[in-house]
Order: structure tokens, then sequence, then C-alpha cells
């Protein structure tokens, strides 16, 4: 599973890695920047969660 | 939610035929606001419904079910009630507006508009570019790695509240916990005396619901009068805290002394009346459903979903929005300077969103709401009212783990930018 940050998207709700803070990282000023990754294996329920919770639907997640 | 149903509640297309409410509303309302404005000629009679949302009908019992009348109709409505005004009813409609900043700017925000020569709330009612200036110089004081640490002093403030509170069995939340405990926690935030509480509270509340404009706009004016007081002393005496960092930024010229001061204002504002709300309704909630404190007691993993849930369920503020330009919005023809309500509660009460929107159900599938907003002007402050919401949680139950209703006493509802629970009696055995 592999993850897409649309990082233009984030406006720093901070929910995804709220739900998630084993996946998704935020930097200092709280927003997620991260480049595209593969999800480690067992995390992928965790992964959907954050995602799901984003209100700006800036995560995608690519199975 | 049929048309038979929205017709009983007065609000139905053409609503003009059902003026029974207006008496009621008339007595809470200034006479300005009661009398109705004249329905502008490119509006579409069959969009009218009678909604004043400083008190919609059925507000004082259950002001998410009295919003939650108007959906299920019309995605976008219009009312003739303070100054005449567009509203957002489908989640849709509701999340498509606060996105498109080009189509519906920000400013003005506030609905009836406030009288010229106001303070401009900052960044409240800046547009995209010139707001990420202003959000940048609050946003890494606001981040959840910048507030990590202040937790434990939020959970010191609550214990000692709530220590008070308990031995007598009984309290009225609003005053006793909800209104307080916010305002306290802000002004320590900032670093401004305690002593300060009664004023700040009665300004923050008549901004957020007093109905009467001249009240409302004479608490905008006396709170900007006192953050520009502040922000001068910080000015001269800069600290660590975010109102500093207001003050050094006007000093060193990145934005005016005003806009310093505005964007102290919305964050006061932003941070305090919000809290207070967020947790009345909670509060009610939970003292009406013994089973949802029980899966909580006995679950305490559940907490940080259970704030999402709450605040999913039971959100809090009605945005304004000001027409940028002609256009059709989802059936409704929009002409530039139009007012537009968002009420942003709607967006996770909408069957087309949620399943079973009005049940609080910790296990839900997802819990993407936009309490906080959505899009460019996403609460700033959401970082710091997400803990305080599950340090209460957290506290109060395991202080209080059981409390009802006050038997013979009812919960009062009101309505406003800001829905509210403003009386909640309570009681506990001790």
């Amino acid at each position: 599973m592999k993850v897409i940050i649309h990082k233009q998207r984030c406006v720093g709700h901070a929910v995804c890695s709220l739900a998630a803070p084993e996946v998704y990282e935020l930097n200092d000023d709280g927003y997620n920047v991260m480049d595209p990754f593969e999800v480690p294996r067992g995390l992928e329920e965790k992964a959907r969660k954050g995602a799901q919770a984003c209100p700006e639907l800036a995560i995608e997640i690519v199975d | 939610m049929n048309r038979a149903i929205l017709n009983l509640a007065g609000l139905g297309a053409a609503g003009l035929t059902s003026r029974r409410s207006r008496g009621e509303t008339m007595s809470y309302g200034s006479t300005e606001q009661a009398t109705l404005g004249a329905l502008p000629g490119h509006v579409d009679p069959g969009l009218v419904v009678d909604f004043d949302f400083y008190n919609p009908p059925g507000v004082r019992t259950d002001p998410h079910r009295a919003w939650k009348r108007l959906q299920g109709g019309p995605p976008v409505v219009f009312t003739q009630h303070n100054g005449g005004h567009w509203i957002a009813t489908s989640g849709e409609a509701i999340y498509a507006a606060m996105q498109d900043f080009q189509s519906f700017s920000s400013n003005p925000f506030n609905i009836p508009k406030r009288p010229a020569g106001s303070p401009r709330t900052v960044p409240l009612e800046v547009d995209p570019p010139e707001l990420q200036k202003y959000r940048m110089i609050a946003v890494p004081s606001l981040s959840p790695k910048a507030l990590a640490s202040l937790e434990n002093g939020m959970r010191t403030l609550m214990r000692s509240i709530i220590a008070e509170i308990k031995p007598a069995g009984r309290c009225e939340f609003i005053s006793a916990f909800a209104v307080r405990m916010p305002v306290e926690l802000f002004l320590n935030f900032v670093n401004l005396p305690a002593s300060d509480r009664p004023l700040v509270r009665k300004w923050v509340e008549d901004v957020a619901r007093n109905p009467d404009r001249h009240a409302q706009h004479a608490a905008h004016i006396a709170t900007f009068e006192y953050v520009r007081k502040v922000l001068a002393e910080r000015r001269a005496h800069p600290g660590d805290d975010l109102f500093s960092k207001l003050a050094m930024a006007s000093s060193d010229g990145r934005i005016s002394e005003d806009d310093a001061a505005g964007m102290a204002l919305n964050i006061l504002f932003g941070g305090i009346e919000t809290v207070t709300s967020a947790l009345s309704f909670i509060v009610k909630f939970l003292a009406e459903h013994p089973e949802h404190r029980r899966e909580l007691r006995e679950n305490p993993g559940l907490t940080i979903t259970a704030v999402e849930e709450f605040m999913r369920r039971f959100g809090i503020l009605c945005l304004g929005r000001t027409a940028a330009r002609d256009f059709n919005f989802y059936g409704a023809d929009i002409r530039k300077d139009d007012r537009m309500l968002l009420p942003i509660h709607l967006y996770s009460l909408d069957e087309k969103n949620f399943e079973r929107p009005l049940d609080v159900d910790f296990q839900r599938e997802h819990y993407r709401h936009i309490n906080f907003g959505a899009g460019p002007h996403r609460c700033i402050g959401s970082n710091l009212a997400r803990p305080e919401l599950k340090v209460f949680l957290e506290e109060w139950l395991s202080a209080i783990p059981d409390f009802s209703i006050a038997p013979g006493e009812e919960p009062l509802g009101a309505g406003g930018a800001a829905l509210s629970i403003v009386r909640l009696p309570l009681v506990w055995s001790v």
C-alpha cells in the first residue's frame, strides 16, 4: 500500500497524525509534507483511518 | 426530513405564508432585525424560508434539530431575516462554498454586517493569498508540537475546577465550568490576568449570541480596544506568548498595529466561545446517555475517537461569507455582495455524509467532519481545542463518573453564530 500526500491541499488539520501517528508525520508547523511512501506492513488499517479523517481529502491511498 | 415536517416547522418553501413563528423571534431579537427586509428581485420565491438563525424555532430545546429541519429541501435557501441572506443546507453545498474562496469571500464575515468602520477581524476576514502571511505568524505557536507541553497545565486547571464543584453534588454546568475553564485557560495561554475573566467572558458572549446589533458591536469594539492596549504593552515588554508574537510582528513592520489587534481579537473570540459550546453539548449528551458514559469509562482508549464523534455530531459555528461575483450555486441565483451563511454543523448531519447522523456512535467507520472548517481558513486553534476536550472527558468522567440532568429542570439551547446550550443543571451523588 502506497500513500500520496497532496501537499498543496494540506491546511494543517493534523487529524491524519492524530488517527495514525505511526504512519503520518507533521512538520514543526503542523503540516503534512511527506513525500510518497510505502505503508509499513501491519499499519494499512491505520493509514486508511488517517486518510479518511482528512477534511481536505489530501491523502490518497494507492492499494 | 420530508416536506411535511419542513412545513410543520414553519420553514416550507415560500414560507411567507407561515409567519406564526415571527412573534417568537420578535420577542428575542431587536426591532431592526425582526423587521424582514424586502425580497431581492433575483431571489426565487420558491427558495425563501422563514429562518432567524439567532432564534430558529425549536432552538431552546435542541439547537441541532432546529437547524436540521432546514435540510432535505433545496440545498441553498434564502431568509429575509438579519438583513437577508442565503443559507447553504446540504453538506455538499456547505463544503463547496468553504473551499471556493474566490466566489465566497470572507470579507465581510459577520451576518448581519457590522457597522462601517468596525475593526477588521484578522485573518478571518482576509482572503488568500494575503491570508497566509497572517496565518504563518500564529501557526508555529499553535502547532501540535508547540502545544504538546500544555496538556499537563490543562489537566491541573480542570482538576482544580472540578474539585471545587464536585462536593455540592450539583451544578449549573455552563457557568460553573463550560464558561469558566476556557476563559481561564486562554488568559493563561496569552499571559493575561485571571481577573479579566468576567469582562472578557461578557464580550465574547455578546459577540457570539446577542441578537441586539448594537450590543454586539459595542462588545466587538470594547474587545478590540482591550487587545490593542495589551499589544502596546507587549511591544514594550515582549514575552514568549502568542500575543507578544503578534505585537512583535507589528513592531517589525510585517503587519499593521490594527491588524495585529485584529488577529488577537480573532484568536480570542475563536478560542473561548467555541470550547464553551462544545463542552455544553458533550456534557448534556453524556448526562442523558449513561451507556455512552460507561463505554468511555471502560475503554479510555476511545477518548480521542469520542472527541471527534462529538464534534461531528455537535458542530457549532455558522460562518458568514460574501459573494464576490454573480453565479448560480446549487440552484440559487447569487449576486455579487449577497450574504451567505454556512452552518458547518449541517455538513456532518447530512445523511449523504453519515448514516444515522443524529446518533452518537464511537464505533463509526470514519469521523471526517468540518467542525474546524475546511479550506484555507481552517481553525487555527484546533490543536488547542482537541486536547482540551480530551483532557476534559478524562478528568470529568474520572471525578464524576455518573451524572444526570437535575430532576424538574430543563437545559436551555440557543442559536446565533455559535450554537450552544446556555443552561445545564446537573446532579450527581456524592
